[in-house]
């Protein structure tokens, strides 16, 4: 039976969800406030990947379509895993600031050759609104950032995560 | 709260978007007593796959 998509809950719960993560952590800091911003961008960013195949398999979004969106995908992925390279090798403030704003224009690429060349409306708003979240990671991680740059980010031996 | 009230709040959850549900339980489950390291390792594999899955699937048929 069909079922109609609630793209308005779809925000509202990762919304909802990126607010518990983030107020839930003891460990405050700004080296965590990047891990946290960074596994909250690659959980999104799997999951777009998750929500873009589906859509492809269930025939709303065309070989076309799919292969740019990869493509743009593939792109974010590798900038991510510098950032990860560079959070594990504890890069200074402003490197892991600059590998955000290169994830930042990856996903800014994917929305403008991949996402807005989608046709059909209702994968296309699907999979906009998780690019949102993706963007209001950033955003939040990018002012966060922005207001340590005096001080580095280092990482804190055996830090515990949310909860 | 009365039941019928109850009742249409567990309706509305139970025909909210699935995506949603597992990007929260992944937000969670991802964090939950792991240390910062222990993150970025699992991420990184998480990334390996995605950057593999979208190199195989960005290629013409």
């Amino acid at each position: 039976m069909y079922r109609k998509r609630s793209n308005t809950g779809l925000a509202v719960i990762v919304t909802f969800a990126l607010a518990v993560t983030l107020a839930g952590c003891p460990t405050k800091g700004p080296y965590h406030d990047a891990v946290t911003a960074e596994h909250d961008f690659t959980t999104v960013l799997s999951n777009f990947q998750k929500a873009e195949m589906a859509e492809h398999t269930n025939g709303r979004i065309d070989a076309a379509e799919h292969q740019k969106l990869e493509a743009g995908v593939e792109k974010v992925g590798n900038v991510a895993q510098v950032l990860v390279a560079g959070l594990q090798a504890n890069a200074g403030t402003v490197t892991i600031q600059g590998e955000f704003t290169a994830i930042e224009n990856a996903l800014n690429s994917l929305v403008v050759d991949g996402v807005f060349s989608v046709k059909n409306a209702q994968s296309q708003n699907l999979l906009a609104i998780l690019v949102k979240s993706i963007q209001d990671i950033l955003q939040n991680i990018g002012l966060s950032l922005s207001v340590q740059t005096t001080t580095p980010i280092t990482a804190v031996p055996a830090t515990k995560g949310a909860n | 709260m009365t039941v019928a009230a109850i009742i249409a709040i567990l309706n509305e959850i139970a025909t909210l978007e699935p995506i949603g549900f597992s990007l929260v339980a992944s937000f969670i489950h991802g964090l939950q007593g792991k240390t910062d390291a222990e993150i970025l390792a699992a991420d990184a594999d998480t990334l390996t796959a995605v950057v593999a899955t979208a190199h195989a699937e960005a290629q013409p048929q």
